[in-house]
């Protein structure tokens, strides 16, 4: 097995596009959050959640430089991403990626493999079907694709930067991009291909999205205070999650070419572990036995004992059942939790489902990168059961060298990632 | 699983490449000719799924035995095959479960006990944290919403959406359990909860290769030591209209292609673990990278166009029926091959 590494990193979130934006969001301990602005959000129970500002300009960016090239699906590229803006992350990121990578191009050595979860969650868009014949339907769909399917994204990237070796898409919901990038890493670390371009994207930010989830009962409602809103993870007034979006991509080497190369590294990756719940769909169970084998798996992959992670970016959803579960878990896995400082991003970016693991994956490694564990901006008081080492009011001076990153998926899919410094 | 659709099938020649190899100890089935059992003697007997113009909209996937397509009388809409079980699992859990299941969950559930069944797992003995799922799902169905209240109460009078009015009305005539029938990792999850598989798992999704894909990880995570048994599951719903004219639109589907409602589940081991316990082993395979071009489906004029699920019936058929003289190697479009093997 080849030891692997990290040498390249895009980044599209609530707090603008660009690694380094989000970086110093992380670092600052801002909040993405804020007023739905893309659609008019007023009738909903939740009316914020973390867009990704600048999304106009960011699409006709990439219009600009991908608007020669030829149409997919019947599509074109403006099409596709007025559709589905998730789209347009992936394709942004997965750019600065490859060029903070040095990557040229795919090839057949390149493994491309992205996460996403939803391939169609627009209802502007099925309303031209109302009322139609089947035969109408068939008609009207096949001159116009009414979707966005889910493998568009690497099909899109494809277009631009030459046929990957293996293009996969992983739909594993909430643990989607972090199951993408721990296969990526077993691939790469087998020797399967000499590079990946790993990660997710994803958006459920329309009204389809943001009021499935409201009848799911996943989403926190309003705050009825002024103020920015808040995602609170761990906290005691937690009320659900907010709805986020982003992409977040990797380029992954093995470690060895990359010293070679000398090439900028983020990260070395050490071990990933995967489990299924099998208890509910909807919950997970309280005990987080779940949550507790998936970290386990990638502990013994990594040749790990569990006092030698110094950090934990926690799943910390904000909703009522998962926080604790999670905290149960790692408590019960972890002898040194209560100096293990925790993290949850999510009170800053909101949960953005299937890109939320790599997006925190990437707040990992600027843990490692710069030596800071980003705070919980959501969490005032600790709710019961879900005592850990909270990063709290702003962002806590590492030490260690060795950090970890949770993804529970919708479903009861689990994924754990550890990372090491090698600065 | 990108790019233009190149097909998927082709023999390939030379060897595989050094994938270890793993064995297959049980296998269900649902698609248009009915159970494992059902298609094998259907096809013995010569016979071959026949699709039915216009009839898409016809049943539901839970409805017991064959409900009668019924044609469309001028011909219209591209052909299509559905997929009835006869028989659903009678557990209260299965029951329980039923209301979260798109049609592609509930073929999953069906394929996927009788593929257990058939492995005998409880006799196996292998503890349920190191068996592993791995699956592949079909494009989802938005037809559900397409015929639906939400639309009628979400739209402005010249057919444009309008967000007030969905918050108002539309939203409440939304199936609260929508989500459990749209995300693509559904199928997987609920088998997942229904038979207690807790081990490592992963959805890939859609079209053929995201078949080939789950059974390639399977494999590796077979031959790397993550799981000891794997259950391998793939499912989907071509034939669907919005799904139909979305595989034409994509140039997946010919014009006379017929698309096959199918699911298939298949129950993996290491060759060695499953000779220790003394299983059945059904016959062999080994994945493998190639480079090349692919070909068209071998399955589509026996069973139709079975999509995402049409690698694990290669797979089954080729154990089970010799006869049919099916490609012992197939060839996936992005270059994942799988050579097969009978029992010696």
């Amino acid at each position: 097995m080849r030891r692997v590494a990290v040498t390249g990193l895009g980044v599209v979130s609530p707090m603008g596009a660009g690694r380094e934006t989000f970086f110093r969001g992380l670092r600052e301990g801002r909040s993405g959050l804020g007023p739905i602005r893309r659609f008019n959000a007023g009738g909903l129970a939740a009316t914020r959640a973390g867009e990704v500002p600048g999304l106009e300009e960011l699409k006709g960016r990439l219009v600009e430089t991908r608007g020669h090239l030829p149409p997919v699906g019947g599509s074109t590229l403006r099409e596709t991403l007025d559709r589905d803006a998730k789209i347009a992350f992936a394709l942004a990121a997965a750019d600065e990626a490859m060029e903070d990578g040095g990557v040229l191009s795919l090839g057949a050595g390149t493994l491309l493999h992205l996460g996403a979860s939803l391939e169609t969650f627009s209802l502007g868009s099925v309303g031209p079907v109302k009322g139609k014949s089947l035969p109408e339907i068939e008609r009207l769909m096949t001159r116009a694709s009414l979707r966005t399917p889910l493998d568009r994204a690497c099909a899109l990237i494809e277009l631009k930067h030459g046929r990957a070796g293996l293009s996969l898409t992983n739909c594993s919901a909430c643990a989607a991009g972090l199951q993408a990038l721990g296969q990526a890493f077993r691939a790469v670390a087998r020797g399967g291909f000499e590079r990946a371009l790993a990660g997710a994207f994803d958006s459920l930010i329309n009204p389809l999205g943001v009021g499935g989830f409201q009848l799911l009962g996943a989403l926190a409602p309003d705050e009825p205070e002024p103020g920015p809103p808040l995602c609170r993870p761990f906290d005691k007034d937690r009320r659900g999650l907010v709805m986020g979006e982003g992409a977040a991509v990797m380029v992954l080497e093995p470690l060895d070419k990359a010293l070679a190369e000398g090439r900028k590294i983020y990260g070395e990756i050490l071990g990933y572990g995967a489990s299924l719940d099998a208890a509910s769909l909807s919950a997970p169970d309280p005990a987080g036995s779940g949550a507790y084998r998936s970290m386990e798996a990638a502990l013994r992959q990594a040749g790990l004992r569990p006092e030698e992670v110094g950090h934990l970016s926690a799943h910390g959803t904000g909703t009522l059942l998962n926080d604790p579960a999670e905290a149960a878990a790692v408590r019960r896995l972890f002898p040194n939790w209560q100096k293990m400082p925790a993290a949850a991003v999510k009170s800053m970016t909101g949960h953005a489902i299937a890109a939320a693991g790599a997006l925190e994956a990437a707040a990992c490694l600027m843990t490692l990168g710069e030596r800071l564990v980003p705070p919980n901006i959501g969490l005032r008081n600790v709710g019961a059961g879900c005592e850990l080492d909270h990063v709290t009011g702003e962002a806590r001076k590492f030490e260690g060298n060795i950090v970890a990153t949770n993804s529970f998926g919708f479903g009861g899919q689990n994924a754990t990632m550890i990372f090491r410094g090698l600065g | 699983m990108s790019g233009p659709p190149e097909g998927w099938g082709a023999p390939a020649a030379g060897p595989p490449d050094g994938a270890g190899r793993v064995a297959l100890l049980g296998a269900g089935l649902c698609c248009p000719l009915g159970s494992l059992g059902e298609t094998i003697e259907a096809l013995r007997a010569g016979r071959r799924v026949a699709g039915v113009r216009g009839g898409a909209f016809n049943g539901e996937p839970g409805d017991p035995g064959a409900p009668g397509l019924r044609e469309d009388p001028a011909g219209r809409g591209r052909p299509t095959a559905r997929a009835f079980p006869r028989e659903l699992p009678e557990s209260p859990k299965f029951r329980r479960m039923r209301k979260y299941m798109s049609g592609q969950s509930l073929l999953a559930a069906v394929a996927s006990r009788a593929a257990l069944e058939a492995a005998d797992i409880g006799r196996l003995g292998f503890p349920m944290e190191r068996v592993g799922l791995f699956a592949g799902v079909g494009l989802a169905s938005v037809d559900h919403l397409a015929g639906a209240e939400i639309l009628s109460a979400s739209l402005d009078a010249g057919g444009a959406f309008d967000p007030e009015r969905f918050s108002a009305g539309g939203l409440g005539s939304l199936n609260p359990l929508w989500a459990f029938e749209s995300l693509a990792n559904m199928p997987a999850c609920i088998v997942s909860v229904l038979e207690g598989v807790k081990g490592e798992s992963a959805v890939y999704a859609p079209h053929e290769d995201a078949g080939m894909q789950a059974l390639c990880e399977a494999a590796e995570a077979l031959d790397f030591g993550l799981v000891d048994l794997a259950l391998v599951l793939a499912t989907d719903s071509p034939h669907a209209p919005s799904n139909l004219a979305e595989l034409t639109l994509l140039g997946h589907l010919g014009d006379d292609d017929v698309a096959s409602e199918a699911a298939a589940a298949l129950v993996l081991a290491r060759p060695g673990d499953a000779g220790d316990k003394s299983a059945p082993i059904l016959g062999n395979f080994q994945t493998s990278r190639v480079a090349g071009p692919a070909g068209g489906d071998p399955l589509a004029p026996l069973l139709g166009r079975t999509m995402t699920a049409a690698p694990l019936i290669l797979v089954v058929l080729s154990a089970l029926c010799p006869g049919l003289g099916l490609p012992r190697t197939i060839t996936g479009s992005l270059g994942r091959r799988l050579s097969f093997e009978a029992p010696g």
